[in-house]
């Protein structure tokens, strides 16, 4: 284990392509949620509309709309996490120096990863039980529970994977001297990423084509 | 610092009832917990983390049962629910109407009505909040769209520019307390209360609140008053009016549909989903690209508040398993204090924590523990849901750290110290804290109206 200064780039730079690639993945994923939730509108305002105007219904939306939630929570949770937006209260730390701030990101999301595992595990071990007894839902469709379970554990699995190898990463970033990336790579987004982003969707109101009248 | 303090304070208090209690309590494990509690929260851990590390920690100390073979469906339930799928839907519409550019026609409409008012364009910014936020579920939303627009109304004006930045916070931080806001969904979910009920029991508290806002404005406009602008005929204010209608629309199709027991809050979301997507067609902003981003950050943002809710669901469930809630709920109630004086230390609670923690982690972490005692005080579950509401909104705007108001910051052209937010959002602080006053006082200007439509 003698991490000499001229080997640690070369693991670095392979750890960094894992996590970029990973990274796009589960952005991939995240738009998939995304859109998820853009069906699900369609889904539901369908069912309004055929119930109200026509006398008839799926009669399985509460439990369908329920599971595209549940993936669609599950399947963005990577790409969040990429994007550095699950919330931490970081005002304290902030202020610490930067190599301190470094072992405090290891330290945090060191746990985060352990908690991603406990809910991975937990996630398989509900879809192993729902697989043994053949469980079903109360729904007009009986929908097998092991779908919309298993899809939903692939989303929580793929955000342990995201923890990681982001953790792979910045352990042999402070291994090869360089907090400053790993604070790049792991400090949660600050009031002006929000604000920016904010502003951003703002613009996107006023370019295009305009109303038309 | 004065907020760590003061829950050092209330944690001391705590631990003291407790042990004078006479009960054989472990002390010496709580402090432990609590100590790692603190020390997990002040170095930046990921609140979901904290939670759920702490959950399993004390699932291992005080319980002998296994209590991890369950944790998959304490993680799937509040995943599934249908209560809850309203949040994406209601975050959706916020980011296509953020998008849409619904907003700059609701200005402009509103201001030809109340720019002749003491306090002028003013007004129109607490007003045009209070509309926008009828139908878009954010305060952050609500700040940015509106301040995109009026910001520019404002230029080489002799307003003053902390009167301006402050109404603008204070109109944003109205988002979720008017129908339809999404901490009321989060809070029925948790609690097992009506949505419904909810929204239709915030209805006063807004108005209170909106009126409140506009009575600061009227105060200053008569200390600084300028000079008006001139009189519009009525012909053009009664066509400004048209300008209003797809809003209207909007608020209708929301608000009515739930008001109107047609449809579930979850329902009425995906109405306003589909509406919001039509009036961003006629608008010629409904683009692939625009869905895209509306799309992605809806899922990370759900996402978001997913990871929270699972480390809170499963801390809640072994506390609940190891009866801590109900006994806490049991000791304090049974101390020798009145109830108005414990609501009063966790409103305080409430607004300490809020001057560091964002709402919606705040309102996940606290609300199980907090809401057993509140009921126990015999307070009511739809009262406190408002309050709460109230708080997490006050949280957005109380410095040093609050959204809202860091938005509105970046968004200044003319630069400027963010002192000035907050000095501009003091008065209406000062008002919001005293609807929460007033709401205590009076619990029926939440409960009459519920009451009336069951």
């Amino acid at each position: 284990m003698n991490s000499s200064a001229t080997t640690a780039p070369a693991w670095l730079h392979a750890a960094r392509r894992i996590r970029i690639w990973v990274t796009a993945v589960a952005a991939v994923m995240a738009h998939i949620a995304g859109w998820n939730y853009i069906l699900c509108a369609c889904f539901i305002t369908f069912d309004i509309v055929a119930r109200s105007f026509f006398g008839f219904s799926s009669k399985a939306t509460v439990e369908v709309t329920g599971y595209m939630l549940a993936g669609g929570i599950a399947w963005a949770l990577a790409h969040t996490l990429a994007r550095r937006a699950h919330i931490r209260v970081d005002v304290f730390m902030m202020r610490l120096p930067l190599r301190l701030r470094a072992w405090l990101h290891l330290f945090s999301l060191s746990l985060l990863l352990g908690l991603g595992i406990f809910f991975a595990w937990a996630a398989l071990e509900l879809v192993d039980e729902s697989a043994l007894f053949n469980a079903h839902d109360n729904s007009a469709l009986r929908i097998e529970m092991i779908w919309p379970q298993g899809i939903w554990a692939f989303g929580i699995i793929s955000f342990a994977i995201m923890a990681l190898v982001l953790m792979l990463e910045a352990s042999l970033s402070m291994l090869a001297g360089e907090p400053d990336a790993l604070d790049s790579l792991l400090g949660s987004r600050t009031l002006q990423d929000e604000t920016e982003e904010a502003l951003e969707a703002v613009a996107m109101a006023h370019e295009g084509p305009g109303p038309k009248r | 610092m004065i907020a760590i303090v003061f829950l050092l304070g209330l944690l001391a208090v705590t631990i003291f009832a407790a042990a004078s209690g006479a009960q054989a309590l472990p002390i010496a494990e709580i402090m432990m917990l609590v100590g790692i509690f603190v020390l997990f929260f002040g170095s930046g851990v990921y609140i979901a983390a904290v939670l759920g590390i702490l959950g399993v920690l004390i699932g291992f100390l005080f319980s002998d049962r296994p209590w991890w073979a369950f944790m998959g469906q304490t993680l799937w339930a509040p995943s599934s629910n249908f209560v809850l799928v309203a949040v994406p839907l209601f975050l959706l519409m916020g980011e296509i109407l953020l998008r849409a550019g619904l907003s700059d026609r609701l200005y402009r409409a509103l201001n030809v009505w109340l720019n002749r008012m003491p306090g002028g364009l003013l007004h129109t910014n607490i007003v045009s909040c209070a509309v926008f936020s009828a139908i878009s579920g954010s305060s952050v939303a609500t700040a940015a769209t509106m301040g995109s627009v009026a910001l520019p109304y404002f230029q080489d004006t002799k307003y003053s520019q902390r009167m301006v930045l402050g109404s603008l916070a204070a109109g944003g931080a109205l988002g979720n307390l008017i129908p339809p806001g999404i901490t009321f969904i989060i809070y029925g979910l948790i609690t097992e209360t009506s949505v419904g009920a909810l929204y239709i029991a915030a209805v006063i508290p807004s108005l209170l609140v909106t009126g409140l806002f506009i009575l600061v404005i009227l105060a200053h406009g008569l200390k600084h008053p300028m000079e008006k602008p001139a009189k519009l005929p009525l012909a053009l204010k009664l066509r400004a009016l048209l300008d209003l209608v797809p809003t209207l629309l909007l608020i209708l199709l929301v608000l009515g549909s739930i008001y109107g027991g047609f449809a579930t809050p979850t329902e009425a979301a995906a109405l306003g989903v589909v509406g919001a997507a039509i009036f961003a067609t006629l608008e010629g902003k409904l683009t692939l690209r625009m869905l895209n981003a509306s799309a992605e950050a809806t899922a990370r943002n759900t996402a978001l508040l997913g990871l929270i809710l699972f480390g809170a669901y499963l801390l809640n469930y072994i506390l609940t398993l190891i009866n801590v809630p109900q006994a806490l709920a049991g000791m304090i109630s049974g101390l020798p204090i009145p109830p108005w004086a414990i609501m009063l230390c966790i409103i305080a609670l409430y607004v300490a924590l809020g001057t560091f923690m964002e709402g919606f982690s705040m309102i996940i972490t606290t609300v199980p523990v907090v809401f057993p005692i509140v009921t126990a005080l015999g307070y009511d579950p739809i009262w406190f849901g408002v309050i709460v509401t109230m708080l997490v909104e006050i949280a957005q705007i109380s410095p040093p750290d609050g959204t809202v108001m860091y938005v509105l910051q970046g968004m200044r052209k003319r630069a400027g110290p963010i002192t000035d937010v907050f000095a501009g959002v003091m008065p209406f602080l000062a008002v919001y804290l005293l609807a929460v006053a007033l709401l205590m006082i009076f619990p029926g200007l939440a409960l009459w109206l519920p009451s009336v439509m069951s």
